[in-house]
């Protein structure tokens, strides 16, 4: 029994295509790295179908990871359970104190509001997502999370954590969406100082910390100021904690993210947070928008600083 | 007989590589989808990172009629659809790997050849120009430098890690 007979042409091909197969893939590998970074709409709808493919997969892996936390977890933490309780009990009535400061503030806001006639702004809707894996790693700060256009998730929504905002979502996939950390290099988010209130942006550079940039000139910031986000751009809510300054001596201070204290296992996508007004697109198009959004907030502490001057003693 | 025809026992054995590349392929999905587990991490660089770069390591220096480097390219692409990254990045990187580590083999299994620290020390070589091209391709792709701290970490991790592949492999020859 005989295999099919080769022509001469074919042998040929097949050899050479065997001595030159490496290089092939090399520059197989550079044309789908263009072409990703082009944004070509075709690459990046092929990309989100495979993701949606492999994402039960890599769901199971993540729930071994955390599965494996857990056992260890319930390791440690057996051997010192009586001090736990003590702790926790301690947290839970200073907790119930908050509780019940909190539920007065609010009372005591509706009364103002209802009084001064305010128009109430609706409250964001969550939509709890799996974060499957790890962050990218060196190159790339993204996360893939198990919800998609079928749950209601689309461009641009924000993402948070118990800690604070975790970055924002930059592509969607029917089951899987795509989301850019705030410690990205194209992460830009608009912030306000929540001390003195100056605006400013924060950006990544794929460290573990954010820098604090576009400061008004001569405002003073200081180790241990909060930073929330602006709402500038209206992009994302205001008021979501991004981080704490760490470092002043810099140019651009050192803000470290609430968001990296826990590990991204579950996320709540916020789904009416704010009308979102960044095209559909890739990564570029995600910083294009937050460029325009740095540029607003900019122009804003312009203003702000002229207005300031204006208001000196002359 | 016609001398042009090929005789079935190579196509069983084209049979067997495709099979036997499948399941390679099936085994770097495994080490990337561990890498991406959630474990310790540090500088944005998951602990387990360094599991494909081993794998890889490993396969180009295996026989040649084995192993296809469009495997090793699989493996790659698959790790760039898990991370959410720029598709192209880690089949690059691994595809390079492989053909560093395979244009140099005689060499290599010349050196590693004779003790498992000259092994150990020849994926030493290999893991830290891995890192330092793999910040130089986040250089050029995304046109920013990325902190190599975390690159020669999980560098460090994987050389770590390197000595555990090398004794299942002497318990496997025992």
């Amino acid at each position: 029994m005989w295999a099919p007979v080769e022509s001469k042409w074919q042998r040929a091909w097949r050899s050479f295509a065997h001595r030159h197969e490496i290089t092939f893939l090399l520059v197989f590998s550079v044309i789908l790295l263009v072409l990703d970074r082009s944004g070509a709409e075709f690459f990046q709808r092929g990309k989100f179908w495979l993701t949606d493919a492999f994402a039960p997969a890599v769901a199971l892996t993540v729930r071994a990871g955390e599965a494996s936390d857990a056992l260890w977890f319930a390791t440690q933490n057996h051997f010192s359970l009586l001090k736990r309780n003590e702790e926790l009990s301690a947290q839970n009535s200073r907790l119930l104190k908050w509780r019940t400061r909190a539920r007065d503030l609010e009372r005591r806001l509706a009364y103002y509001e209802d009084l001064l006639d305010v128009v109430a702004i609706p409250d964001s809707s969550y939509l709890t997502a799996r974060a499957l894996g790890e962050s990218g790693g060196p190159f790339e700060q993204a996360v893939i999370l198990q919800a998609g256009r079928q749950d209601g998730v689309e461009y641009g929504l924000g993402v948070v954590n118990a800690q604070g905002l975790v970055g924002r979502i930059i592509g969607v996939g029917d089951k899987t969406s795509r989301v850019l950390l705030l410690t990205d290099f194209n992460s830009r988010i608009p912030v306000l100082m929540e001390s003195g209130g100056a605006h400013a942006i924060v950006t990544g550079d794929n460290s573990n910390l954010l820098r604090l940039e576009y400061l008004p000139e001569g405002e003073k910031v200081a180790p241990g100021d909060l930073v929330v986000t602006s709402g500038d751009g209206n992009s994302l809510p205001a008021g979501l904690p991004v981080g704490e300054v760490i470092d002043v001596s810099d140019d651009t201070p050192v803000v470290l993210p609430y968001m990296q204290a826990n590990r991204l296992e579950w996320v709540r996508i916020l789904i009416q947070a704010a009308q979102h007004d960044i095209p559909e697109g890739d990564v570029s198009a995600a910083a294009d928008a937050a460029v325009q959004n740095a540029d607003a907030t900019v122009q804003n502490n312009v203003q702000q600083a002229s207005a300031r001057e204006e208001t000196l003693p002359q | 007989m016609n001398d042009e025809s090929i005789p079935i026992d190579d196509d069983r054995r084209a049979v067997k590589r495709v099979l036997y590349n499948v399941l390679l392929v099936l085994l770097g999905a495994v080490c990337v989808m561990l890498a991406r587990m959630p474990t310790v991490y540090s500088e944005g660089v998951s602990m387990l990172g360094g599991l494909p770069v081993i794998l890889v390591y490993s396969l180009a220096l295996r026989n040649q009629t084995e192993v296809r480097p469009v495997s090793i390219l699989l493996i790659g692409l698959f790790q760039d659809v898990l991370s959410g990254g720029t598709i192209g990045v880690w089949a690059l990187l691994y595809t390079s790997l492989y053909a560093l580590v395979l244009s140099q083999q005689e060499g290599f299994l010349q050196f590693i050849g004779r003790s498992a620290l000259f092994s150990w020390l020849g994926f030493i070589l290999v893991a830290l120009l891995f890192a330092m091209f793999s910040w130089l391709v986040g250089w050029i792709v995304l046109g920013a430098l990325i902190p190599i701290k975390g690159l020669f970490f999980q560098a460090c991790i994987a050389m770590l890690l390197y000595p555990v592949t090398l004794l299942w492999r002497i318990r496997l020859s025992v």
